[in-house]
């Protein structure tokens, strides 16, 4: 049972539209507790829905963040163009949760 | 390794223009449609003329990004007969900015003899020389010099027919005398003879109420309005303005809009005053506000693999303002946020059991992992109007038995996990049921000394009846609570005489609780006392047979006395400081009063006290005075 996750993503949400070549900050909320110390994000691609399936477009960041180590959120740059457009992309958050 | 996904979201395309048309040599008074295309966010469109790389003259300020204008090319835009023409069109804004390519704009109409051809009235009195002069009015046509004419053939009458649609034939004799006449006809066949005087090009008197904003009036057909407000929300009418406009008020009446917007099928923004009823409507996806009725469950078919997992708590319908693909299951219930339900995207992937419900005032959260750990954390909050039981098959663990209070101000909580992912009550284990009574604060450890976590509490006026299952441990004491009080000391039998009506639905009996009564002083039927200042005392030891503290449980007194009597009970060696004190009221007249008091203190030694009676008639009859104490024989 991972104590230490992600529970929501605050930023992008369902309502959020972004233009290409825009900057923002993926924000979240975890559960996490002091247990949780050094559970760290490793990743976020940007996902595009083609009506039937989710498909990884790019990666918008890789590394390691601390999620507890105190800013909750990771700043990611959009490309100035991608094959699609359209209310149709999500973003994949990739943790290492916790072993608890 | 773990997965979270954000909402949905959308990436808008880059903003850019690009000129389309028109192409190659124009002419003064021609009609073009100048033609763009766009992609990404683009509002109304600005449209200027360029000589060279100087600004000759705006075409329109402000226009529908509708990929199309109409441009009739006036002289006063033009500065002479050049090919170093361009057009440019930008967003009003400013941004984003095309230029044409270059074109080639006569700034005069200059026919020639071979145009000649085309008058239906000979005009060789013209000399191939003559010189030939535009007229302002009406636009096209061509007014002759009077050097052009031979005034000694009159009648002068001369045409110039641009085109079949477009002739123009002067009258008599204008010429020369300023009666000018200007006809247009609209076929070559009545340009033979014409009677009477072109009146100006018609244009509308009747616009819509709030023609204000138009910013243009299209007089091609006479059937199509635009209306630029502000460039941004252009509704285009299908409709003369002389009939009833049709204004499109909700997203299955926008099939009466005659072009969409940005060349995209199906999307049409309409953002005036009458847009309350849609805001947009995107390919694919579906947003737009509609209610479910009074939906209550979600049929089974709305979670794929999950039947019947969706619950809707509340009586009014629910509005949900988007459906976001269904294969993720996203349902947001944003009516007004008291009894809302939302579920997120990737709990219903991932494990069926996680549901999240994340108001705050009339809430269920359900924990992640509740159905795999002895750490289920439940809340339901109050109110309890929108309960719902929950199928044994909901919690894998043990015990799996969910009570719920229907209809009660109060709740039912369960003991969770605090902040730091302990248990908070370290003594309670995961059956342990608690009543609030009427939302109280959780009852704390600490008022619960004497509790042993296998207590179950039978609540008066509730009915909550725990199974025997639920009570497993060694100490099977059902408590009761009399007139809303928690007074979990005595049992039912002992205090009422006899089982409360409803102790049927107890599923332990009460009669195997260990009581006893116990007289500890009794009056012959016919002793007489009068008390002047009077005392009874004497100790009396309650202890059980380990020595342990009895409760007393009820002082009983048969009496007759003209004043009210007051009783004192000491206890465990104290004879100054009485622990009970009770008063019967005066009971004159009657021989035999039976009147008995609930005393419940414990002791393991007690002193009943007649206390002084002030009285000066006092003719006390004590009848019997009963003392019942409980405890393990």
């Amino acid at each position: 049972m991972p104590v230490c996750s992600i529970v929501t993503v605050d930023n992008p949400t369902g309502s959020s539209s972004f233009s290409t070549g825009d900057s923002f900050t993926v924000e979240w909320d975890h559960n996490s507790t002091f247990v949780c110390a050094g559970w760290r994000v490793e990743e976020i691609k940007l996902q595009y829905y083609n009506g039937s399936t989710w498909s990884d477009t790019s990666t918008l960041w890789s590394g390691s963040h601390s999620v507890t180590g105190g800013d909750e959120g990771i700043d990611v740059t959009l490309a100035n163009s991608y094959p699609n457009y359209g209310d149709a992309y999500r973003l994949r958050i990739k943790y290492d949760e916790a072993p608890f | 390794m773990a997965y979270k996904y954000s909402g949905t979201f959308a990436i808008t395309a880059p903003a850019s223009i690009t000129l389309t048309g028109p192409t190659g040599t124009l002419n003064v008074g021609d009609t073009v449609n100048i033609t763009w295309t766009t992609t990404g966010t683009v509002g109304n469109v600005k449209i200027e003329l360029y000589y060279s790389t100087s600004w000759s003259g705006t075409i329109v300020n402000s226009t529908a990004n509708d990929g199309t204008f109409s441009w009739t090319i006036q002289s006063g835009q033009l500065s002479g007969t050049s090919s170093l023409y361009k057009l440019k069109i930008f967003e009003t804004d400013g941004a984003p900015v095309d230029y044409s390519n270059f074109l080639t704009i006569i700034a005069e109409i200059r026919k020639t003899p071979s145009d000649s051809a085309q008058f239906t009235e000979v005009v060789t009195q013209v000399d191939p020389d003559d010189t030939w002069k535009t007229v302002k009015q009406p636009t096209d046509s061509i007014q002759f010099s009077d050097d052009d004419v031979n005034f000694d053939d009159p009648p002068r009458k001369w045409k110039h027919i641009k085109s079949p649609t477009d002739s123009i034939q002067f009258s008599e004799d204008d010429v020369l005398d300023d009666k000018r006449i200007y006809k247009k006809i609209r076929t070559p066949d009545d340009s033979a003879s014409f009677s009477e005087a072109i009146v100006p090009l018609a244009k509308r008197v009747k616009v819509p109420a709030d023609s204000a904003s138009f910013t243009e009036l299209v007089d091609g057909d006479r059937t199509h309005w635009k209306h630029f407000a502000d460039q941004s929300d252009g509704v285009q009418f299908d409709e003369d303005v002389g009939d009833a406009l049709k204004r499109p008020r909700s997203l299955s009446e926008s099939t009466g809009f005659t072009e969409v917007v940005q060349g995209i099928p199906g999307k049409w923004k309409h953002l005036k005053y009458d847009s309350t009823s849609f805001n947009e409507q995107v390919n694919n996806w579906i947003k737009s506000t509609f209610n479910i009725g009074n939906g209550i469950t979600f049929p089974p078919e709305t979670v794929l693999g999950v039947p019947s997992r969706w619950k809707h708590l509340k009586d009014d319908s629910a509005a949900f303002t988007e459906i976001v693909d269904p294969d993720t299951r996203k349902w947001k219930h944003l009516k007004d946020q008291s009894d809302s339900i939302q579920f997120s995207t990737d709990e219903v992937i991932r494990t069926i059991t996680e549901w999240h419900h994340i108001t705050p005032t009339d809430s269920i959260q359900f924990s992640d992992d509740d159905t795999d750990y002895d750490t289920r954390t439940w809340k339901h909050l109050h109110p309890q109007s929108d309960s719902i039981t929950f199928p044994e098959e909901t919690v894998l663990g043990v015990p799996r038995i969910w009570k719920h209070i229907k209809d009660q101000d109060d709740s039912i909580g369960f003991s969770e996990l605090d902040t730091n992912g302990e248990l908070s009550m370290d003594n309670w284990y995961i059956t342990e049921w608690h009543r609030f009574y009427y939302d109280s604060t959780a009852i704390t450890e600490s008022t619960m000394d004497d509790w042993y976590i296998t207590q179950w509490h039978r609540f008066y006026e509730d009915n909550i009846a725990f199974s025997d299952e639920q009570v497993d441990h060694e100490i099977k004491t059902w408590k009761h609570i009399i007139d809303d009080v928690i007074a979990f000391t005595e049992s039912v039998s002992d205090i009422f005489g006899e089982a409360p009506a409803d102790a049927t639905q107890f599923i332990e009996s009460v009669t195997t609780a260990i009581f006893k009564s116990c007289k500890v002083r009794k009056f012959s039927d016919t002793s007489t006392e009068t008390f002047g200042t009077f005392r009874k005392s004497g100790w009396l030891s309650s202890t059980d047979a380990d020595g342990n503290a009895n409760t007393i449980r009820r002082l009983n007194v048969e009496y007759n006395s003209a004043d009210p009597l007051d009783f004192r009970i000491y206890i465990d060696g104290d004879d100054t400081n009485h622990a009970f004190l009770t008063s019967f009221p005066a009971a004159i007249g009657v021989e035999t009063t039976n009147k008995s008091i609930r005393v419940g203190k414990r002791a393991k030694n007690f002193m009943l006290e007649i206390a002084t009676v002030e009285s000066t008639n006092s003719n006390v009859k004590i009848e019997d005075i009963e003392v019942e104490i409980d405890g393990k024989i």
